[in-house]
């Protein structure tokens, strides 16, 4: 009498407590699909989570404290400069007591002042080349011929890699199985011609005989084809559902995949500052964010930096400074430290080079 | 021009590069939308389609930008000795900036021997070289300079500027500063500031017999010049923005006045006729106003005038009874800055350019005076004394976020360079009990607060004022 309640209370915390481990689970899985987009958000606020942790502990004061702590390298800069410097240091005395001099040769006109003129008007001719000349000659065109070269290097490798890559990877694979089956089906028939041929009893029966393994190989072809077919548009619905959905959709097959933590963004974004020659002190009202698109081979290395707003690059004069450093800083930066188990979810990102942050001074 | 050469940079990208990630782009953004319509039917609901991952990189290092400068080549790419100073004037600039490193020239192997050779970029990496400067300078048969440069990107590989230029053999250094400013706004984004003279007040002479002369010199301190005789006292000279002319303060006849001097001829003239005394003279951003103090009696104040330079016609912006001075225009006109003791100590005011809308901003401990609007526009620089120490200082147009960059026994008279980077000033060592020190030298900082250096100039020196951007 007594067990029965005991028994009915048992079942039912057994059933809760399945309910806890099989049905949660469930509704967990739901949340590896959204939580690129919740990361999205957290790594927003990085930037100060980052500070404190990092070796800058906090922003405007702390990172005016960093300069400080890095000026001490514009002092060895003095030391560089003794070569250049002190040649034009030592130069400047000399004008001292030259001022004189110097004036006097072309004041010999009438007074100091005139002297200007004469600059002014080279000043003019200095300009004006200097605009002219582009168009006019080789240097015009060499600026856009290097343009060409400029963007190979960085692209040439990566484009046609992706492709190899991505696209050949899938499609190589079917045309080289289905050659080799046909291959099969027509030495097979070779084979048994020969066979025939060699027999020669019975001409009819042989005859029937290759109809019907005609019939066979052509029944076995078309299978082969429409499961080879099967297959690939299997393939390109799971990649297109990958591409959609992230490999959530994909999910029960490659369980092994891991998350992209905030450990991992923080570990790239630390090492990525380490190579950001940031625009501190620029103008606050053209300070702007740069994206670069990048991908990365398996090793972290950076098969192509691409810096995404290419048509504000060619007009803005800021922008193009500002993308520079920031391509820079990603190729320098490479290899970038991506966890190999965690490449397929990394291969390519975004970098957004903000630097509204340093160039607050206030 | 330039715009066309960046569009073919443009289309060059789409051309072969940006076309591919394109279609792949374009594949998954069908697919996408014809498998969320099949979703949306079967009454699935699936996650919002994958959005790029996105790392924002907000930390950086702050250090001078680390450049190879070659020495220009002359005719068959042989050293010159004009090629190695074109070389030194430039790194001159840049060092100066704080914002570069130049590399030492022994480190170089092989330089390229013309500025169309592509370096091998190979040699250059291992220096830390992130920019590479290669040029040529030769001679014409005219007997002027040619000069050809390119800015190598030596991280990417690609060239970020280039272009040529000819002048007369005593216009080498200005054609130099013109190659500095073009790779400073090239890894920068700023305009650059190195082909620009400053005006300031050369002094001599004990401090009872003080001679004070107008003098004009390069930025970087060469082609040093005397702009008057030393007989009147002069004070606060200031650029004018579209001419080659400076109006400072005179004292002629020991009458203080407002004067303009063209800079081109030596000649000067009084400013209109005022009776009492007109000084702290600054012109408008387009030329063609001055804005100046104007004391009509003995009682000590004065208030803000402006005067139409074409027609002489005066305008009173302030009227107070107190010291209103050191007026300075916004870059767009619309505002002014000055400094006021109308609430009792010396503080900072700005106002509509019609002297409507007057403001107080400054709050901060001690007196402010000299303020001057940046040329960027977002802050205004001043002088600060509290508790006997005198300071350079800026702060936002309201009057938040002050900073001090410079201090001293005496630093004063700040003014902007014409990019809004960096500030000059001049600063006084404090009198010994011998009646000697007292030296005044010009300095200038980074807004940042860092870079803080001397300019040489030949005597002691106060009251600079930095030239716009040569032409």
């Amino acid at each position: 009498m007594t067990s029965r309640p005991l028994i009915v209370s048992v079942t039912l915390h057994a059933t809760f407590a399945l309910l806890v481990l099989f049905g949660l689970p469930m509704l967990g899985r739901e949340l590896p699909e959204e939580m690129p987009i919740a990361r999205m958000e957290i790594v927003q606020t990085v930037p100060e989570t980052n500070l404190i942790e990092g070796d800058k502990v906090s922003t405007a004061k702390e990172e005016q404290e960093a300069t400080v702590a890095k000026k001490p390298p514009p002092p060895p800069p003095p030391p560089p400069p003794k070569p250049s410097p002190p040649k034009t240091e030592p130069k400047p005395p000399a004008p001292k007591p030259e001022p004189a001099p110097a004036p006097a040769p072309v004041p010999d006109d009438t007074a100091a002042e005139i002297l200007p003129d004469k600059p002014t008007s080279e000043v003019a001719d200095v300009k004006v080349p200097r605009p002219t000349p582009k168009p006019k000659r080789p240097p015009a065109p060499k600026p856009e011929i290097v343009a060409k070269s400029e963007a190979k290097p960085v692209s040439k490798p990566t484009p046609p890699k992706p492709d190899r890559d991505s696209k050949p990877a899938d499609k190589p694979s079917p045309p080289t199985a289905k050659p080799n089956k046909s291959q099969d089906l027509v030495s097979d028939q070779l084979n048994k011609l020969v066979r025939e041929k060699k027999a020669r009893a019975d001409a009819a029966s042989g005859v029937l005989q290759n109809l019907a393994d005609a019939q066979v190989a052509a029944r076995d072809a078309e299978t082969a084809r429409k499961t080879q077919q099967r297959k690939e548009s299997a393939d390109t619905v799971t990649d297109t559902l990958t591409a959609v959905a992230g490999n959530a959709v994909k999910a029960p097959p490659p369980k092994p995949i891991a998350k992209v933590g905030l450990d991992d963004i923080g570990r790239i974004q630390q090492h990525v500052s380490r190579c950001w020659s940031a625009p501190v002190g620029a103008d606050q009202s053209k300070v702007l964010i740069v994206d670069i698109f990048v991908r990365v081979n398996k090793d972290g290395s950076v098969k192509e930096a691409r810096i995404d707003d290419m048509l504000r690059y060619g007009i803005d004069k800021t922008f193009r400074s500002f993308a520079n450093r920031a391509q820079q800083a990603v190729v320098e930066c490479s290899p970038l430290p991506i966890p190999a188990n965690k490449y397929d979810q990394m291969k390519e990102f975004i970098f957004a080079f903000d630097p509204r942050y340093l160039t607050q001074m206030n | 021009m330039r715009v066309a050469v960046c569009m073919t940079r443009w289309n060059h990208q789409t051309d072969w590069k940006g076309a591919i990630s394109h279609v792949w782009q374009r594949g998954v953004h069908d697919g996408a939308l014809t498998l969320a319509m099949l979703m949306a039917l079967l009454g699935i609901l699936i996650a919002p389609a994958h959005a790029q991952l996105r790392i924002e990189i907000t930390e950086g290092v702050v250090a001078p930008t680390p450049i190879a400068i070659a020495n220009f080549t002359g005719p068959d790419g042989k050293k010159t000795d004009e090629g190695r100073l074109i070389a030194s004037i430039i790194a001159n600039d840049l060092v100066s900036s704080g914002l570069f490193e130049p590399i030492d020239e022994a480190a170089f192997i092989a330089p390229p021997g013309s500025p169309s050779i592509k370096p091998n970029f190979a040699n250059w990496e291992p220096l830390g070289a992130k920019g590479l400067l290669v040029g040529s300078a030769e001679l014409d048969e005219n007997g002027k300079l040619q000069v050809e440069f390119v800015l190598w990107d030596v991280v990417t590989g690609r060239d970020l500027t280039s272009g040529a230029g000819s002048a007369d053999m005593n216009a080498m250094r200005q054609l130099s500063h013109k190659i500095a400013d073009l790779v400073y706004e090239e890894v920068t984004g700023d305009t650059g500031y190195f082909d620009t003279q400053i005006v300031y007040v050369a002094e001599a002479g004990s401090q009872t017999r003080r001679v004070k002369r107008l003098a004009i010199m390069d930025q970087d301190g060469h082609n040093h010049k005397f702009l008057t005789s030393g007989l009147d006292l002069v004070l606060t000279p200031r650029f004018s923005p579209t001419t080659q002319e400076i109006a400072y303060l005179n004292f002629f006849n020991d009458e203080p006045n407002v004067y303009i001097q063209d800079i081109r001829t030596g000649r000067s003239e009084r400013l209109g006729s005022f009776p009492g005394m007109t000084f702290a003279p600054r012109f408008g951003p387009q030329g063609d106003r001055l804005i100046m103090s104007w004391a009509k009696d003995e009682d000590g104040a004065s208030d803000i005038y402006e005067m139409d330079l074409r027609t002489q016609e005066i305008r009173q912006l302030t009227n107070s009874r107190a010291i209103d001075t050191a007026p300075s225009y916004s870059p767009d006109g619309k505002r002014v800055v000055f400094e006021s003791n109308r609430a009792g100590r010396q503080q900072i005011y700005t106002m509509n350019s019609d002297g409507k809308n007057v403001q107080r901003i400054s709050y901060g401990e001690g007196r402010y005076a000299t303020p001057v609007w940046s040329p960027r526009g977002d802050i205004v620089a001043f002088t600060k004394m509290h508790r006997g120490t005198f300071y350079i200082g800026v702060m936002n147009v309201d009057g938040t976020g002050e900073r001090l960059l410079a201090e001293g026994f005496l630093v004063e008279g700040p003014t902007w360079a014409p990019n809004g980077r960096v500030l000059m000033y001049f600063k006084q060592q404090p009198f010994n009990s011998e009646g000697g020190g007292g030296e005044a030298a010009l300095y200038r900082i980074d807004i940042t607060g860092y870079n803080e250096r001397q300019i040489i100039t030949p005597s002691q020196a106060s009251d600079p004022a930095w030239s716009p951007l040569r032409r």
